[in-house]
């Protein structure tokens, strides 16, 4: 069979029994798998890594996982502006803070106020470090262990606003815009139906009958819910992408045709809209 | 909002068409898609649709290749469809109900394809691949007083097959007996009778069939993959033997032939016979008995033991229409089966003419025959009084292309003894009686949902009356002008006029003139064509057409109105809907409403609009009427005119002559789920 990309959008994602399940199946199969990491909440890398680990961890044969960094981070990107790194002010408190598995942080404070805590893996590489402005998130810088930022989160209110994503160099290649917005959705599809419009499956009561005729079937049913809706600005190609998942076909026509796909079965909708007439498996 | 699969047609490179219905989708909607899903693997894929939605139809062409795909070695596909699209940027998505009859589709000698739905009437798409090669699926097998009878497709994903051989091989000796007298059953069907009264007492023997195919020889054992229940599975023959069908446990066929039973035996049978004599009395006391506790039970009824399938046609008045075609299909194909006609007194000798098995409507027995019945097949409406009980699967075939006005759609209802919403209120009822509705085409369709207020099934497979439109043969027509005796050598002009309620002619009273001079007709085109006149049969009696007897033949009588299509070549008629059949020859119509000004406010109930979309020229005076007859008489061929190919199109474009043996499919279907 032909190696297989796993893409994987959120935590939630690898959460799922059935990517555990997919996964094992393939192994099992000794087919060579690879796994895009295209969630754009650095923060949550880490438990990922633990997840992939645990899953993967009778196996001889390893899983490689890509970032969006390492797809991109060759790319010719636009230099950063001078103050989109926030920078701490010379001066300040630290206290180094050891955690149980060897890692530890260093954290920044100015009086009572925590101006940043810088992560730090145990081998002593740089992980990320989060600032912050009021006690509430203001910016993440993600390294990876790298020397360079990798990643560079903004939030307002303590809700994210834009993801950039940089290249070796520390240009910027993409910016994400976050929005929250209220959405309605709209479907006409059964509980037992396997594909769902949002990531909200009408809720199926235990020991629910299946009836015969099924009048819900016939009628719409109508979700109102907060959604985050991701504008794409490209500044290595200045395409323009139709929003989040019209760049996540993008990533994945990047690894060409000769991979089989794996999407959640949450971003199937949206997903093979940008990928028409490809097969694409899901978990 | 619905979307409805409503049809599959094969095109050409082995692409299939998908259709859909769309039902209360709002107009402006955008990035139409459908998305399959598989759902074993959990594969999806996702087909654009970049044609918009018309009269609430969209098409989706797909190749049944991008259905199959490696997979832990899975070799059956069942894949959902979902029907998804933006209207405003916000996303919606349905998935794809079923009411269409799919039979099996071969794609290759080893994989097809069917429509099925599931439990909650979801369409699935089932892919099968990796069958036996040496597997031949037939659609029927019976045995008759003609020996045994095979029906089967006679294509492969649009690949015909040839030199159709059946092969009955004796399993003790390994002698053959060949039989390859193919007939074409139905188009796209094939029908091979073996004789098995010379076939040796005590043995049994292994069905298979050879054809050609992409130029080779192909050999297969044929196999019956459901149950046998409809067919005609024993039948003795006249030297005393019973031959049996039976199916193996890996479906092949294996014919077994019983010799004749000795002496003992009979007098055994005989005295089972008393037995089940003495059974039946003890049963009759019983029933007497019971009845009073019936009565109690407010007189239920329980289904009869073989399936039953009432027919009806305009109100048991006719043996015909849609209903006779879907009956002479189940005849052939599923004969174990019980098919009874619902017919009035006046039509009983017609049954009994031509052994057609009937019940007299508005009697005790049509009663309880209806009521233990599994299907009714009608082609217009039930008494409102006639209770249907939740046991009977109620197929309405309608009888015709609407081309007035009908039901909902009458605004404004003058009829004496009720009111436009009493006769809304009761057309709905009544409609919703119906569990699946024939549709001949999408404009039917629609008309049926608007007008009937029909929410249920729709099985838009063309109508069974037309099947032998499509089907027949030149043989079959120098038959039926032999039969007729129409001249072989003439041209036949049909002339159909609408009965109209102003035409009423008392018998004898006087003499009802044609709108034409027969004289000139006759002078103009009588050496070398003839006049068939199909009129209502009031007009009938009173018209006198001594004189013109080897060029004018009165067929208003005829039973069969198709006959006199497929036997001539050119319809002249006015406001009747006979030219929505009549078209599906392609040959030529003209319409001659002679008393147009007359007729104009009736125009304004068409649905059609009587200048702009009937398939032919329109004559308004007689010898304009004359003028046209001579020239479309030279075009037999009507596919060259633009304006008579795109009514075709829209009319007629369910043309694969399979409507009455999809119905028969979807009642198997039923029987079996």
């Amino acid at each position: 069979m032909e190696p297989v990309v796993f893409l994987v959008t959120s935590l939630a994602d690898v959460r799922k029994d059935r990517f555990g399940e997919k996964l094992h199946d393939l192994l099992d199969q000794g087919v060579a798998v690879k796994i895009i990491f295209a969630d754009l909440d650095l923060l949550e890398r880490a438990e990922f890594d633990h997840i992939i680990e645990t899953l993967t961890a009778r196996y001889d044969q390893a899983v490689t996982v890509e970032s969006l960094y390492a797809l991109f981070r060759l790319e010719k990107g636009a230099q950063l502006s001078a103050n989109a790194l926030v920078a701490l002010a010379p001066g300040l408190q630290t206290k180094r803070v050891q955690l149980a598995d060897g890692s530890y942080y260093v954290r920044y404070l100015k009086d009572d106020q925590i101006m940043s805590n810088d992560y730090y893996l145990k081998d002593g590489r740089h992980y990320y470090q989060v600032f912050y402005q009021n006690s509430q998130r203001q910016q993440v810088i993600f390294y990876g262990g790298q020397q360079r930022p990798r990643t560079v989160r903004n939030y307002r209110d303590d809700q994210a606003v834009e993801t950039l994503l940089l290249n070796h160099a520390g240009e910027l290649v993409y910016r994400f815009l976050h929005k929250r917005v209220m959405s309605q959705r709209r479907y006409n599809v059964s509980p037992a139906s396997q594909l769902q419009l949002t990531k909200t499956i009408v809720p199926v009561t235990p020991g629910q009958q299946r009836k015969k005729k099924v009048d819900p079937q016939r009628t719409l049913t109508i979700v109102d819910e907060p959604i985050t809706e991701t504008a794409v600005i490209d500044y290595v190609n200045s395409r323009q992408f139709d929003g989040l998942y019209d760049f996540y076909g993008y990533v994945l026509t990047r690894f060409g045709s000769q991979q089989r796909l794996y999407v959640s079965l949450a971003d199937t909708v949206a997903l093979t809209t940008e990928l028409p007439n490809q097969l694409i498996f899901n978990y | 909002m619905r979307a409805i699969l409503s049809g599959v047609h094969p095109k050409q490179g082995g692409q299939q068409s998908l259709e859909l219905e769309l039902i209360d989708v709002p107009y402006a909607v955008t990035d139409l898609a459908m998305i399959f899903m598989e759902k074993n693997a959990l594969a999806t894929f996702n087909v654009p649709i970049h044609r918009g939605v018309r009269n609430n139809m969209l098409k989706v062409r797909v190749d049944m290749q991008s259905f199959t795909f490696e997979h832990r070695g899975q070799s059956d596909f069942s894949w959902e469809m979902y029907f998804a699209f933006n209207v405003d940027h916000q996303p919606y998505l349905l998935q794809v109900e079923s009411e269409y009859v799919s039979g099996r589709h071969q794609l290759t000698l080893s994989s097809y394809f069917e429509i099925n739905s599931d439990d909650e009437e979801h369409a699935l798409l089932d892919v099968h691949t990796n069958q036996n090669v040496d597997d031949f699926s037939i659609t029927s097998i019976n045995l008759t007083q003609g020996g045994l009878t095979v029906t089967g497709h006679d294509t492969i994903n649009g690949q015909r097959l040839g030199q159709q051989t059946l092969i009955l091989k004796d399993q003790a000796s390994g002698e053959q007996v060949e039989y390859a007298d193919t007939v074409n059953l139905l188009h796209g069907l094939f029908a091979i009778t073996i004789p098995v009264d010379q076939l040796n007492a005590g043995h049994f023997y292994d069905l298979r069939i050879e054809y050609h195919f992409q130029g080779q020889l192909v050999d297969q054992r044929v196999i019956w993959t459901r149950a046998l229940a409809g067919q005609n599975d024993v039948q003795p023959q006249s030297n005393g033997q019973t031959v049996k069908i039976q199916a193996t446990p890996t479906s092949g066929v294996v014919i077994s032939v019983l010799p004749p039973l000795p002496l003992t035996a009979k007098v055994a049978a005989l005295g089972s016979k008393a037995g089940r004599v003495r059974n039946k009395v003890r049963q009759l006391n019983t029933k007497v008995n019971n009845r009073y506790m019936r009565w109690l039970f407010k007189r239920n009824h329980r289904p009869f033991e073989t399936t039953t399938i009432i027919f009806e046609s305009f109100g048991g008045r006719q043996v015909s229409d849609s209903p006779l075609a879907i009956y002479r299909l189940f005849k052939r194909l599923y004969p174990g089966f019980q098919l009874i006609w619902s017919v009035d007194r006046s039509a009983v000798a017609a049954c009994k003419a031509n052994g057609i098995p009937y019940v007299v409507r508005r009697t005790a027995k049509w009663v309880r025959t209806l009521e233990k019945a599994r299907f009714w097949i009608s082609n217009a409406r039930f008494p409102a009084w006639v209770k249907k009980p939740k046991s009977v699967t109620y197929i309405q075939t309608w009888h015709g292309t609407p081309l007035k006005k009908l039901g909902l759609d009458i605004e404004n209802v003058t009829m004496p003894g009720t009111n436009t919403a009493a006769y809304h209120r009761n057309f709905v009822n009544e409609a919703n009686r119906w569990d699946a509705l024939v549709s001949p085409n999408d404009y039917s369709t629609q008309i049926f949902r608007s007008a009937f207020g029909f929410n249920n099934q729709i099985l838009k497979v063309g109508y069974p009356r037309n099947d032998e439109l499509i089907n027949a043969s030149a043989d079959d027509i120098t038959a039926l002008k032999q039969k007729l005796n129409i001249p072989l050598d003439k041209k036949v002009v049909l002339y159909a006029p609408t009965y109209r309620d102003n035409q009423f002619a008392e018998k004898g009273k006087y003499t009802f003139e044609l709108p034409f001079d027969l004289d000139q007709f006759k002078a103009q085109f009588g050496t070398d064509t003839v006049l068939i006149l199909r009129m209502h049969y009031l007009i009938s009696n009173a018209l006198d057409i001594s004189g013109y007897g080897d060029f004018v033949y009165d067929l208003s009588s005829y039973p069969n109105i198709s006959d006199l299509y497929l036997v001539s070549d050119l319809l002249i008629t006015d406001y009747s809907s006979v030219f929505f059949d009549y078209a599906y020859l392609k040959r030529p119509i003209l319409f001659y409403p002679y008393d147009y000004h007359l007729y104009k406010d009736e125009l304004r109930g068409f649905y059609l609009d009587y200048e702009k979309d009937l398939p032919g020229e329109i004559a308004h005076d007689e010898a304009t009427l004359l003028k046209d007859i001579e020239l479309y008489l030279q075009r037999p061929d009507m596919s060259a005119d633009p304006k008579f190919q795109k009514f075709y199109d829209r009319f007629c474009s369910i043309n694969d002559g399979l409507a009455a043996w999809k119905v028969v499919n979807y009642v198997v279907h039923q029987i079996e789920q």
